[in-house]
């Protein structure tokens, strides 16, 4: 029985195709693992500029500097939330205390849109998309 | 209609429940922001160190491995999409076909568990 061998030029062939799938996944993988410390890099970099942000508008305000009207509705929509979380409570497990927090946080959220009003702010507590919101 | 105009004490308390919920809005914005950035923060040295340890010789995990092989695999197939728009040639197409085939077959041969989703890129039509 007579057996055929490759030639010594296939067998190289397909040696240094097999290294070469080899370098390539290799390469991928090292693309792969930069993009994604590449892509965590952007991320801290964003995360560093709303700190940065967050802490100069706390020094202004804490100075004495004005609030921005979308700054004031989200101090509003802050108190809606804690309004809505008491009445879900209230809504799901009443009892008196859980009624008596709700309508304290309902009137805490109208005493800061008052508060806020009256400081000359536009607040609209109803839609906050709204472009011509009071 | 009229509405009642408030007391003077009435106004203070407003005043005082909107200095109130604008420093705890504040606060909390700095908090969350703080906690952000400490977040990214571990996210890019654990990308670090991640790829350090590769390159100094450690295997991939086997999700590494079908992430690199998913991402030249997403790379094909979106050439793919630019050449029926005419916007890449149908010769760069079956470039990146290959190549995700070659990084396929090369992560195959390291050991790791590929699929041959051959037929999403067409790579053996």
């Amino acid at each position: 029985m007579t057996t055929t061998s490759p030639t010594a030029d296939a067998v190289v062939a397909e040696k240094d195709g097999a290294e070469e799938d080899l370098w390539t996944a290799r390469q991928a993988a090292h693309r792969y693992l930069e993009a994604r410390q590449a892509e965590a890099e952007t991320e801290l970099a964003r995360a560093q500029a709303r700190l940065a942000v967050a802490r100069r508008r706390v020094g202004e305000y804490r100075r004495g500097g004005p609030l921005t009207d979308t700054e004031a509705r989200l101090v509003v929509f802050d108190a809606l939330e804690e309004a809505v979380r008491t009445g879900r409570q209230d809504a799901v497990d009443p009892t008196g205390d859980s009624a008596a927090a709700y309508e304290a946080a309902q009137e805490r959220a109208r005493a800061i849109v008052r508060g806020l009003r009256a400081a000359g702010h536009r607040v609209d507590t109803t839609d906050p998309t709204r472009k011509d919101a009071p | 209609m009229t509405t009642k105009r408030p007391s003077a004490a009435e106004s203070a308390r407003d005043a005082e429940n909107a200095r109130e919920a604008t420093t705890d809005y504040f606060q909390h914005e700095l908090d969350q922001a703080r906690a952000a950035v400490r977040v990214a923060m571990a996210a890019v040295e654990t990308a670090e160190a991640r790829r350090r340890q590769v390159e100094d010789g450690d295997r991939l995990s086997e999700n590494e491995a079908l992430i690199v092989f998913g991402t030249v695999q997403d790379q094909a197939v979106k050439v793919g999409s630019a050449a029926i728009d005419g916007k890449a040639t149908r010769e760069e197409y079956e470039t990146a076909t290959e190549r995700a085939e070659s990084v396929r077959r090369g992560l195959v041969a390291d050991g790791y568990d590929i699929p041959d989703y051959s037929h999403r890129t067409g790579a053996r039509r």
